[in-house]
């Protein structure tokens, strides 16, 4: 039972981190702790066994031309790993309550601007494309600069910092919404792998826990592969949005606790 | 009708794409079945599925073949590594391909990230 039910936790997250681009850490560390009562060392060890198992499922099933825009991944995610290394050693520096709320705005502020993005196209005009072949990404000096900050922000949280970078590319960067979350996918992957091996040399991984929760996140991530290419780009987009809201609020009722 | 040609940019994208998914896909499915054996192995021998249960065997124990207290969690824990290198052979594997493309600013950013992945995996051991 209890192999079962972290096998459906492991579905949904990949499920949704997928769909999204985040990758599922976001999902699984809440509910490990929540639902298992498990030390948050090893909820956040399995978390990144399963975030890799996300990118790698959607890696592997992707149809051609949906498996992420490697180059400009590798691109960013220079500038992400560099924000994060700040960020980890800034992350002593700041209190839990002035994280939460840096959190919480950080997700309000991605929301409503994917949210404003989405508006902004002529009412009437063609749906919008998940994966067209002829996108060309702009404003690259912002687009870096806001990935540093959104590996900073990943820093100093301790999270991959996928719901950061799918709104960065997609609103700043002019990314369709499809290649944004198949490259975040690719990005939380290599994020994910520079944590794990910390934490496996630590022996905060347990097999127990990882093994059902990380098949069921694969096969999750597969799932969502196939259920992207049915998809709207609409549908993707409120999704997201609604998620950051969730994820923002979430956060302030945290800070407030503390 | 309208013939449709590869662009020199367009290929290498697509050959790329091409062995990624060929390799995540080996990759992954070694991982998990790796990790699924190894979890019927413990089970099997006798232990009960009580959380957290024991953590994976250390790397150098592994790498070196010392024995471990069990065969399913040596097992299990090959395919956790297995799985975790896999975004490092995809780095790797498109850092190839940008040097052969002499695509020398891709070459550049994807030496520096397989460099970080690198030292995480020295930090690690």
């Amino acid at each position: 039972m209890t192999a079962l039910l972290l096998f459906g936790i492991g579905l949904l997250a990949g499920v949704l981190g997928a769909l999204l681009g985040l990758g599922g850490g976001i999902f699984l560390v809440p509910l490990l702790t929540l639902v298992f009562h498990l030390p948050i060392r090893i909820a956040v060890g399995t978390s990144l066994v399963g975030v890799i198992a996300t990118s790698a499922g959607v890696a592997a099933f992707a149809p051609r031309g949906r498996g992420g825009d490697v180059s400009l991944a590798l691109r960013l995610e220079m500038a992400t790993a560099a924000g994060a290394l700040g960020g980890g050693l800034l992350a002593g520096a700041f209190n839990s309550r002035v994280l939460h709320v840096l959190f919480a705005s950080v997700a309000f502020a991605s929301a409503l601007y994917t949210f404003y993005k989405g508006r902004r196209r002529q009412p009437g005009a063609a749906l919008e494309p998940l994966f067209p072949q002829d996108y060309r990404p702009r404003n690259w000096t912002v687009g870096l600069l806001a990935a540093g900050l959104a590996g900073m922000v990943s820093g100093l949280l301790g999270v991959g910092g996928g719901f950061i970078k799918v709104p960065i590319m997609y609103a700043l960067m002019d990314i369709p919404l499809g290649v944004a979350t198949a490259t975040s996918n690719f990005m939380v992957g290599i994020t994910a792998a520079a944590s794990v091996f910390v934490y496996y040399g630590r022996g905060d991984i347990y097999p127990m826990v990882v093994v059902p929760t990380t098949v069921g996140v694969f096969l999750g991530a597969v799932l969502a592969v196939y259920a992207l290419g049915r998809m709207r780009a609409a549908w993707v987009r409120e999704a997201l949005v609604g998620l950051l809201i969730l994820l923002g609020a979430y956060m302030l009722v945290t800070s407030l606790s503390h | 009708m309208t013939a449709k040609f590869e662009t020199p940019e367009e290929a290498p994208a697509k050959r790329l794409e091409g062995r990624l998914q060929k390799v995540s896909l080996v990759v992954s499915l070694a991982g998990l079945g790796l990790m699924g054996f190894g979890l019927i192995d413990i089970l099997v021998s006798g232990d009960s599925f009580a959380l957290p249960g024991f953590p994976v065997v250390a790397l150098q124990r592994l790498v070196f073949f010392k024995p471990a207290s069990s065969t399913g969690l040596a097992l299990a824990s090959a395919g956790i590594l297995l799985l975790g290198l896999l975004p490092t052979m995809r780095v790797l594997l498109a850092l190839w391909l940008y040097v052969h493309t002499r695509d020398l600013l891709s070459t550049l950013f994807g030496t520096v990230v397989l460099l970080e992945l690198l030292l995480s995996i020295h930090f690690g051991r």
